[in-house]
């Protein structure tokens, strides 16, 4: 989708969000209306789908693998989690062949910074360690199907969502003959006579409350806003994709940790406003960490063989 | 595990020449002309068309436009993980397929000089993806409202043991078996999509055709009253 402004909407646009007032109503560190749903997917171990003002749209699967390393050459342990983010040509022609690759590629790599400590930030994800020179991988995939600003935004909330949504089979690891270790999904014991294959595996979830969230936060004019639209994104004079993870190591007293700072387009800033973009980082967060644990703890579990986009 | 039991049932519980349940909904895309979303049981797949619209000089015909497909599937749609949605072999040859059928279906000298781009994605895959895309993509350009022959509808079918199949799941692609989809321009005689899996033998030929255009016809039926209930939909909007 392409967006032309003329200069005098684009004068406009800046000077009402320098008053505060955007274009939609909203003030400058308001979100648009975002819908969060899980489970979508029955070929995913999890999943979940996004939407943002009713319009950007994203897909998040999970398929889990179990990864054998060589723990020789590894000396610190990696973490679990690869990104991809797709830009499928549904969201724009723009995006057709390899149209997207390029900011896909930029995108996925910026998460994996954002989560390269989440070993450290989260408190379980250890456990997908298994045995020495085994693991589960962890492939969070991210397809953008329709697209109207504030990608990033959108993906970390996706990407959270499904992580929250993520099942682990439990395994039981037995020594083996040669050093070698055997990896055997762990069903609880049932009397009677039951088939083992009939049990369900036990499962795992991971702890999600202090995945770190990616946010936009953009320069137009002399303010600072969070969730773009299109039209604003044409105004923009600087980008900052901002890391912020929550710790939960105090109950009661929450402290955020920057996890990823990245300048997104071209622009120049001075040193004070990348500050502020950081502390308005911040202050957005808190909100919508608040919001997101809401969420997650209501949403009722989906009923299988429902289908999510009717 | 036999893909017919012996009581006549099907993996899924369907008889063989059942479809699986079909689940539409038209006009999500808000960016695209026209966009639909189509489920065929667990195949899931969006489809969205822009255009037409004066595309790229080097694509450009002077009699009538030009259609651009693009088949992509997400990397988390099939059972293992793809490393690529798009670009391989196989969604390369899907792609060109699609744009040769719809070629034959779209009315194209009503637009010389223009371009039609048809992007279709497979958000979940348990086989018959390239007739799910083909009824996904008709419906899509329904309503984006540009003139057609006819509503393009496709199903794969396949024979075991001299029986026909229809709709195949994932798990029936899985097997050995030749399979054959077929597309159809409103369920009649004019085909204009065929293309075969593995091999087949020249007896079963006519059997798997007959079973293929007969669930054609009833795919045909199903997406026509999606297509007449979003135009009744619609009405008020556009003013009668």
């Amino acid at each position: 989708m392409e967006i032309n402004l003329s200069d005098d909407e684009k004068l406009f646009l800046i000077a009402g969000v320098e008053a505060d007032i955007r274009n939609d109503g909203r003030s400058c560190q308001d979100f648009r209306t975002i819908v969060l749903e899980r489970g979508v997917l029955s070929g995913t171990n999890g999943s979940c789908r996004v939407q943002l003002g009713q319009t950007t749209d994203i897909l998040t699967g999970i398929k889990l693998e179990l990864e054998s390393y060589d723990s020789a050459t590894e000396k610190e342990a990696k973490q679990p989690m690869q990104f991809h983010v797709d830009f499928s040509a549904n969201a724009s022609s723009q995006f057709a062949g390899k149209g997207g690759d390029q900011y896909g590629e930029e995108i996925s790599a910026a998460f994996q910074v954002a989560y390269s400590r989440s070993l450290d930030i989260m408190s379980n994800l250890s456990k997908t360690h298994l045995a020495e020179g085994y693991r589960w991988k962890i492939n969070v995939d991210v397809s953008v199907l329709q697209w109207a600003g504030s990608i990033p935004d959108a993906i970390s909330l996706a990407v959270i969502g499904a992580l929250s949504d993520l099942e682990i089979p439990e395994v039981e690891v037995a020594p083996d003959d040669g050093g070698k270790v055997s990896i055997v999904l762990k069903r609880p014991r049932i009397g009677g006579n039951v088939r083992d294959e009939e049990v369900p595996v036990q499962m795992w979830r991971l702890d999600v409350q202090s995945c770190p969230l990616l946010l936009t936060i953009s320069k137009i004019g002399t303010a600072n806003l969070v969730d773009c639209s299109p039209e604003e994104e044409c105004c923009i004079r600087s980008q900052l994709l901002i890391g912020i993870a929550k710790s939960v190591s105090t109950p009661g007293n929450d402290t955020y940790q920057t996890t990823c700072i990245k300048q997104l387009g071209g622009g120049l800033l001075e040193m004070e406003s990348i500050e502020n973009m950081i502390e308005m980082a911040q202050k957005t967060s808190i909100g919508l960490y608040e919001a997101l644990a809401k969420r997650l703890k209501a949403e009722e579990k989906r009923k299988p063989g429902h289908s999510f986009l009717l | 595990m036999s893909i017919i039991s012996e009581h006549g049932f099907r993996l899924d519980g369907r008889r063989p020449a059942q479809i699986r349940n079909v689940n539409t909904r038209l006009g999500l895309n808000r960016n695209a002309e026209g966009s639909s979303y189509l489920e065929h049981g667990n195949t899931k797949v969006l489809c969205a068309v822009y255009g037409p619209y004066e595309g790229k000089a080097s694509k450009r015909l002077e009699d009538r436009c030009a259609i651009v497909c693009q088949y992509s599937t997400t990397t988390f749609s099939g059972l293992e993980r793809k490393n690529r949605p798009r670009g391989d072999r196989k969604s390369t040859e899907m792609s060109r397929l699609l744009e040769k059928a719809f070629e034959s279906v779209i009315l194209t000298e009503s637009f010389p000089r223009s371009q039609i781009d048809i992007f279709c994605e497979v958000i979940q895959g348990d086989g018959s993806n390239l007739a799910a895309c083909v009824n996904a993509t008709s419906l899509a350009l329904a309503d984006a409202g540009i003139p057609m022959k006819g509503i393009a509808s496709a199903a794969t079918c396949g024979i075991v043991e001299g029986n026909p199949i229809v709709d195949l799941t994932s798990r029936e692609e899985t097997d050995l078996l030749p399979r054959v989809t077929l597309a159809t321009i409103c369920g009649r005689d004019e085909v204009v999509l065929v293309e075969l899996h593995n091999r087949l033998h020249i007896d079963h030929l006519s059997v798997v055709m007959e079973a293929a255009k007969a669930t054609c016809a009833d795919v045909y039926e199903c997406l026509a009253v999606v297509a007449q209930q979003h135009l009744k939909a619609c009405a008020p909007i556009l003013g009668n």
